[in-house]
């Protein structure tokens, strides 16, 4: 593990806080590194992180092993913890803009990440991280996907002819019942955005509300 | 947030005098040890994904042919 300075500072709810704050106290940090469109509104935001964050909901299993879960946005706090209520999401949620470059040293800042943290007192060490294709342990849709007899339904899938396979990226241009694909980024939305907008919710990330 | 500290929880006081924590190391050091992590998981991925092939594609392939007949 890599010991970290413990002062690097986030932005929620209150302002600025330190790394070291952001455990709330546990011993262990998860932190999802979630990628960031600054000034895009909320149909053009990230799909895929969007897609694996709605999956965690549920947090006292970590927080009964000592491990607190935070989102780490890399972009703007305040356009993207509207994007946060919008989705209904309910867990810690920070930018990491400013310090993105020691947090993620080393390594792609803008993309996907899960960096995991270990506190010792005042102390903050780097235990582990990854990206990509690593941070499928967030989701649980495609892993039972993976159990049907169609699997995820996507184009790289080595599947026979005529097996559906339509759903090529984690958005679409309408919600249920059809799920319409979409043919080219940034075409519809993240697929969990459209439940939100049938509830009524809005989207809107600019702070007039305009 | 508050937090009931777990009863658990080894003494924190220098967590890397404890033994219950991987060795600090400097940061090249520790990419090379997940370099060679990384190749094991990637691997490991692509098991799985050869593994979904298999329950979804290549054994019902010959389901599917004796079904379209």
């Amino acid at each position: 593990m890599v010991e970290l300075d413990p002062t690097l500072a986030l932005i929620g709810p209150h302002g600025p806080l330190t790394l070291l704050e952001a455990f709330e106290g546990r011993r262990l940090l998860l932190a999802h590194y979630f990628m960031w469109w600054a000034g895009h509104p909320a149909a053009e935001q990230c799909e895929g992180c969007t897609w694996i964050t709605t999956q965690v909901a549920e947090l006292s299993y970590l927080h009964s092993r000592d491990i607190t879960y935070a989102v780490f946005c890399q972009g703007p706090y305040d356009e993207s913890i509207r994007y946060h209520d919008f989705m209904g999401w309910e867990m810690p949620w920070y930018s990491a803009q400013d310090c993105l470059g020691d947090l993620l040293v080393g390594r792609r800042v803008g993309r996907m990440h899960i960096v995991c943290y270990l506190r010792g007192g005042d102390r903050v060490f780097e235990t582990y991280w990854t990206t990509l294709r690593g941070v499928e342990p967030m989701d649980y849709a495609y892993a039972l996907m993976d159990l049907t007899v169609y699997g995820r339904q996507e184009a790289w899938e080595d599947s026979p002819p005529d097996w559906p396979q339509q759903c090529s990226i984690t958005r679409t241009n309408g919600g249920s019942p059809d799920w319409p694909p979409v043919s080219e980024w940034p075409g519809g939305r993240p697929i969990a955005q459209w439940s939100r907008l049938e509830a009524g919710r809005s989207d809107d990330l600019r702070a007039t509300g305009a | 947030m508050t937090h009931e500290p777990n009863k658990l929880r080894p003494p924190e006081a220098d967590v890397t005098r404890t033994g219950a924590v991987p060795v600090v190391v400097d940061r090249v050091t520790f990419q090379a040890e997940l370099d060679a992590l990384r190749v094991r998981e990637k691997a490991h991925t692509h098991e799985g994904d050869a593994l979904a092939a298999a329950r979804a594609g290549a054994y019902r392939w010959s389901s599917w042919t004796q079904l379209s007949r």
